[in-house]
């Protein structure tokens, strides 16, 4: 089955194209088109991981260009790292594609949402199954257009269309280092294939300063992609996207693109211990910064879009402290359990009527038993509690950072632990326990300015945007699914992805766990020459959980148990409350900084090319405007007549030369 | 037989106008009909010389000479040919041609003429890349400048009179520097061949310059001014900053037929000459003055660029996008290498079917709505989502997204630059940064037009327009699936022009 890997892919680009040509014709049936295509992909995905865990490595290649005396090859390989991600991708996105039947079915372009997801999900695939670094690229920019159309995908709101727009644009400042640094890599090894460039590294082919500026300019690119510092500013606002997309998305797969990348290209940035210390700092800050501001958004999902941030960051210190299979390791349990809580989210803003914000929320513990419980597992999991997938990662992380980083990469790691699990239970107490705060009253917060400080779109305007007046693609409220009634659990669609991810939530962790002697990490780091995996001892998972523990246990006195007032924090330092609420600014530094200025050149160019470049011609111009009026009457031989005398005047100027010049004779 | 296919192809047009001619103008349908058969047959004899064409092979194909007129001892003759720089941009011309001829079926003043002159370009236009001689290169060259002229002229837009007369002065001006710079070179290798021989074709041309029987002729200066000449006479075409100011104009104002054509095929003919003339008769100073052709690439993009992103009317962008896209021709052909030569020709054709595809999408818009003004549009994905979907489709084609064409052309050319000798370009890994903040900034001007003018809220005025014709279909699928096919595929189109990549570059020494 591992030749036939090439299939995984194409099984969704089938799904894509059936509902690009016919989607209109199969309305919500297009959902069981991308479900079955996703269902066949992730059986052949678990044939070839199994395949793959007692076999070879495959690879198939085609020439895919030529030039001069280079041959660039296009194809398929099957590495232990690809095989896992197979699993990642084609899991999250199979249960997402079931929960959005439910979640989407009252959209009437649900066939667009679905093709949409085939054509990222046959793009995610691709990227992982590239057998070289320029072909992951491609994919790479191709899951960057499907994050652009989804993001967009409510075009209408123009909120979403300027989230889509930033998403696009801030990611391409990250590719465009990338790509120079494919280019320049290529440049001196001849070749974008891994082997032959990991082992020009090891020959040391490539200068020190060089490999240094090759793997900043590619980890440029993961900054971009995995969200981190200072390009993550284009994560929180694509959250106005559909929901699940949010979770396959912008949660578990390609924003996790970028620690795949750094972990693709390990063998590089190894060589450099200068890009491994920027990667590793890169990561802390990142999870450190974006934890903060998870603390203070009340719309349930900038509070996981910016937990999303920080786990990436997580992942990328966990890379650049030498920790290879702690990060890749973290990856995959954390495309698990986030997928679980941006898909609960999902189900609980589809119950509560499309609210978001968790001030409106509250109580739907006894009202929404699955959904309930099944975030509550994915909290634990995140928050790092033992003996759930995130504690076996974290903890290597932690790991990682103590025993290859230093001291301050470490106290970061620890406080954004702490701060992980608090905001999570701020999460969860808000939205689960108390009293049910929905009610009947519209858009209680719309005028609140810290809500409005928020982002581009007003947190409490609904994730579907069924008051557009202009949309009519929506079915009227009086045939929604009561739109004014108690919230209520989900039908088996979504509930059943959420039991799904739980249950991985519990249990992914134990493929690495020490216990049963570190699976993962024999399967990822065989054939690579990657180091020695650093592995804590045991007071560090003692610690690490303490840690998670003091964060739950803050949350629940403030948020559950009322023990410390709700605002403690805010009102006792209230500008930087403010500063988190307005992430820290960032978004109007970069419109002053970038944006404006490049505008104004702009204009300022436009005029000088209007004003003095062209002048000069209007100059030549104004002395045949007589000429031009000839067209009005409908007179045009003077035209012809230039056209004549142009040829001619050309020949009669050669005539001339010869006389002159008496060539003739 | 295979000698006469390119002669055929060429001319093939005129008889087509011909019949055109005998036919009565009101019968506009028989008209447009045989234009498109016309134009039919020579992109389908153009596909026969494609699949002719011997791939792998050194040199000239389907070459022919025959001798044609002669003044007192000076021969002219009719040489042509085709190698691999050539072979694609002929199928470029006639595809796009026919599709422009698809997309103009909603003309309905003075059709006839209208397809006479669009024969009549075509000729020339093929004409161009096939020619071997020199005199022959120009006669077809000014042949495409008086169809253009009036296709602007008479179905243009309200400015049409200044734009068509500014169209004319600026390339009948490079027309003018050509043909004196031509004259030039004739007298230099005829004294350099201590008057025993004289020429027009490039090809001996080319070898007196390499090698002339008295070298003190040929000096530095003298190559050089006539390499500044000819640079200077396809600038104006391509177009290089500061020559660029034709374009805008002409392109908005232009009909959309002529747009698809004048960014498809006509700009071509400027990287073309440059390649052809310029790089093959004198390759020595193309390497000399490789770093003026750098920097002058990178201004284009940035400065299109930059322009591109304020402009306020849709097709304007486009417009300035062009020069911007042409800028990779010059970093690409600047490089001397084999990936940065063969970016350029990538890019010739692939931006050929993209700008086209993308005038075409801003004129049927513009047919609907009656307007071009950003941000008058607005919320096109809903009134009209089949061409709002093909016109994202463009754009981000356009954005050099991977999988379409223009990825592949930029990846080139970005090789070409940062592989660049230290002793052609000593600065080329700075101009290949500089360059690439053109890759962030097309993105932001051409997702900032999409998002003004696709996505938003549906404005009223737009309710209830009608989505694309059946015909429409054809310039839509066709470019944008030409684009997708070189883009999953390059090698259908490097295997073509691999051999002739190496020859160019090879003449400078490796």
């Amino acid at each position: 089955m591992i030749q036939n890997a090439w299939l995984i892919p194409v099984f969704p680009l089938i799904a894509f194209l059936i509902l690009l040509f016919f989607g209109r014709f199969l309305k919500e049936k297009a959902a069981y088109v991308g479900i079955a295509g996703l269902g066949l992909s992730f059986i052949v995905s678990v044939m070839v991981l199994f395949e793959r865990i007692g076999g070879e490595t495959y690879t198939y290649v085609i020439e895919w260009i030529t030039f001069g005396e280079s041959t660039i090859t296009m194809g398929y390989e099957v590495t232990p790292l690809n095989a896992m991600m197979l699993i990642v991708v084609t899991l999250v996105s199979l249960v997402v594609h079931i929960f959005s039947r439910e979640y989407m079915h009252d959209d009437k372009r649900i066939h667009v949402f679905y093709s949409y997801l085939g054509l990222f999900s046959f793009s995610m695939l691709g990227l992982v199954l590239a057998p070289n670094v320029l072909q992951l690229f491609i994919f790479w920019e191709l899951v960057g257009l499907c994050s652009f159309l989804l993001v967009g995908f409510w075009y209408f709101k123009p909120e979403a269309a300027a989230a889509a727009k930033k998403a696009f644009l801030t990611t391409r400042i990250g590719d465009v280092g990338l790509l120079l640094g494919l280019v320049i890599l290529f440049n001196q090894t001849g070749s974008f294939d891994y082997g032959e460039i990991f082992a020009a590294v090891e020959n040391g082919l490539i200068n020190d300063t060089l490999l240094t500026a090759i793997a900043l300019l590619i980890f440029m690119g993961a900054v971009g992609k995995s969200a981190q510092f200072p390009l993550h500013v284009w994560l929180p606002d694509a959250m106005e996207g559909p929901t699940p997309v949010s979770a396959l998305i912008h949660a578990a797969t390609m924003v996790a693109a970028g620690v795949y990348l750094v972990g693709v290209m390990y063998p590089l940035f190894l060589a450099s211990p200068t890009a491994m210390t920027v990667v590793a700092y890169t990561g802390a800050i990142t999870a450190f910064f974006a934890a903060t501001m998870a603390l203070v958004m009340t719309d349930i999902k900038r509070v996981l879009a910016y937990s999303t941030i920080s786990q990436l960051g997580f992942m990328i210190l966990a890379l650049g402290t030498a920790g290879y299979v702690a990060g890749l390791f973290h990856l995959m349990t954390h495309a698990f359990f986030k997928a679980l809580l941006f898909l609960g989210a999902g189900s609980v803003i589809y119950a509560v009527h499309h609210r978001q914000d968790i001030r409106d929320m509250g109580g739907l513990w006894g009202k929404m038993k699955i959904t309930a419980v099944t975030f509550l597992i994915g909290s634990l999991a995140i928050a790092g509690v033992f003996p759930l997938a995130g504690f076996w990662s974290k903890e290597e992380i932690l790991a990682s950072a103590l025993l290859n980083g230093d001291g301050f990469l470490f106290a970061i790691a620890l406080v954004t632990a702490f701060m992980t699990a608090f905001y999570m239970f701020r999460l969860f107490f808000k939205t689960f326990t108390g009293e049910y705060r929905g009610g009947d009253h519209d858009d209680p917060h719309a005028n609140d300015p810290g809500v409005e400080a928020q982002g581009a779109a007003s947190v409490a305007e609904a994730d579907n945007p069924r008051d557009d007046s202009v949309d009519q693609d929506r079915v009227p409220p009086a045939e929604d699914h009561g739109h004014h009634d108690a919230p209520k659990e989900n039908s088996g669609f979504m509930t059943f992805p959420l039991i799904v991810l739980a249950s991985l939530a519990v249990v992914a962790g134990f493929v690495n766990a020490p216990f049963l002697g570190h699976q993962l990490e024999g399967f990822l780091i065989q054939g690579l020459n990657v180091g020695a995996q650093p592995h804590g001892e045991l007071w560090l998972a003692f610690l690490s959980l303490a840690v998670a523990g003091g964060g739950i246990a803050l949350a629940w006195a403030m948020y559950y148990k009322g023990a410390i007032a709700e605002d403690f924090f805010a009102s006792k330092a209230p500008g930087v409350h403010k500063l988190l609420i307005n992430k820290y600014y960032l978004d109007e530094v970069y419109v002053a900084v970038f944006v404006r200025p490049t505008v104004a050149i702009g204009r300022f160019f436009w005029e000088m090319d209007k004003s003095i470049v062209d002048g000069i011609v209007n100059l030549i111009g104004r002395s045949t405007r007589g000429t031009g009026r000839s067209f009005s009457r409908g007179h045009n031989g003077q035209l012809q007549t230039y056209g004549l005398v142009s040829i001619l005047g050309g020949l009669v100027v050669i005539a001339l030369a010869f006389v002159i010049r008496g060539y003739f004779g | 037989m295979m000698e006469n296919m390119l002669t055929w192809l060429v001319f093939m047009p005129l008889i087509g106008v011909v019949l055109i001619l005998m036919i009565p103008k009101e019968n506009v349908n028989v008209i447009r009909s045989l234009a498109a058969i016309i134009s039919g047959v020579a992109l389908i004899l153009s596909l026969i010389i494609w699949g002719g064409f011997e791939r792998g092979v050194s040199g000239l194909q389907y070459a022919t000479t025959t001798e044609w007129f002669n003044i007192g001892f000076l021969q002219f003759n009719y040489e042509i040919g085709i190698d691999g720089l050539s072979m694609p941009l002929l199928v470029l011309t006639t595809i796009v041609t026919t599709l422009s001829i698809f997309a103009s079926f909603s003309i309905v003043k003075r059709v006839k003429e209208f397809y006479v002159w669009t024969l009549v370009l075509l000729t020339g236009m093929l004409g161009v890349f096939v020619a071997l001689d020199m005199f022959l290169f120009f006669l077809f060259f000014e042949l495409t400048l008086i169809p253009m002229f009036f296709l602007i002229g008479i179905w243009g837009g309200k400015m049409k009179e200044y734009a068509s007369f500014k169209f004319l002065v600026y390339t009948g001006l490079g027309s003018a520097i050509m043909f004196m710079t031509f004259i030039a070179m004739f007298f230099k290798s005829y004294e350099a061949m201590n008057m025993q021989e004289t020429t027009f074709s490039m090809i001996r041309m080319a070898e007196i310059f390499a090698d002339p029987a008295n070298p003190e002729v040929l000096t530095g200066t003298v190559k050089g001014a006539i390499f500044l000449a000819l640079f200077v006479a396809f600038a104006i075409k391509l177009p290089v900053f500061p020559f660029h100011t034709w374009l805008p104009n002409a392109h908005v104002e232009a009909p959309t037929a002529a747009s698809m054509i004048l960014a498809g095929v006509l700009l071509k003919m400027g990287g073309y000459g440059l390649i052809r003339l310029g790089f093959g008769i004198l390759p020595d100073q193309a390497a000399r003055f490789a770093t003026l052709i750098a920097i002058l690439g990178v201004i284009n993009i940035i400065y299109g660029a930059l322009l591109a992103l304020v402009q306020t009317d849709l097709k304007s962008l486009v417009a300035y996008s062009s020069i911007s896209h042409m800028g990779i021709v010059l970093l690409g052909i600047a490089s001397f290498t084999t990936s940065g030569m063969q970016g350029a020709i990538f890019q010739l054709v692939s931006h050929g079917f993209i700008s086209a595809l993308l005038f075409f999408m801003v004129g049927a818009i513009y047919e609907r709505t009656k307007t071009r003004t950003i941000s008058e549009l607005g919320g096109l994905s809903k009134s009209v989502p089949v061409l709002a979907g093909f016109m994202l489709a463009a754009a981000m084609a356009s954005v050099g997204l991977p999988g379409l064409s223009g990825f592949v052309s930029e990846l080139l050319a970005f090789i070409g630059i940062f592989g660049a000798s230290e002793s052609i370009i000593p600065a080329a890994t700075t101009i290949g940064v500089i360059a690439a903040i053109g890759i962030i900034l097309t993105a932001a001007y051409l997702l900032w037009a999409m998002q003004r003018t696709t996505f938003g809220p549906m404005k009223e005025k737009f309710i209830g327009l009608p989505d694309a014709r059946p015909m429409e279909y054809v310039p839509m699928i066709g470019l944008l699936a030409l684009s997708i096919i070189i883009g999953v595929y390059p090698h259908i189109l490097s295997d073509v022009i691999n051999t002739t990549v190496i020859d160019i570059v090879s003449k400078i020494g490796g």
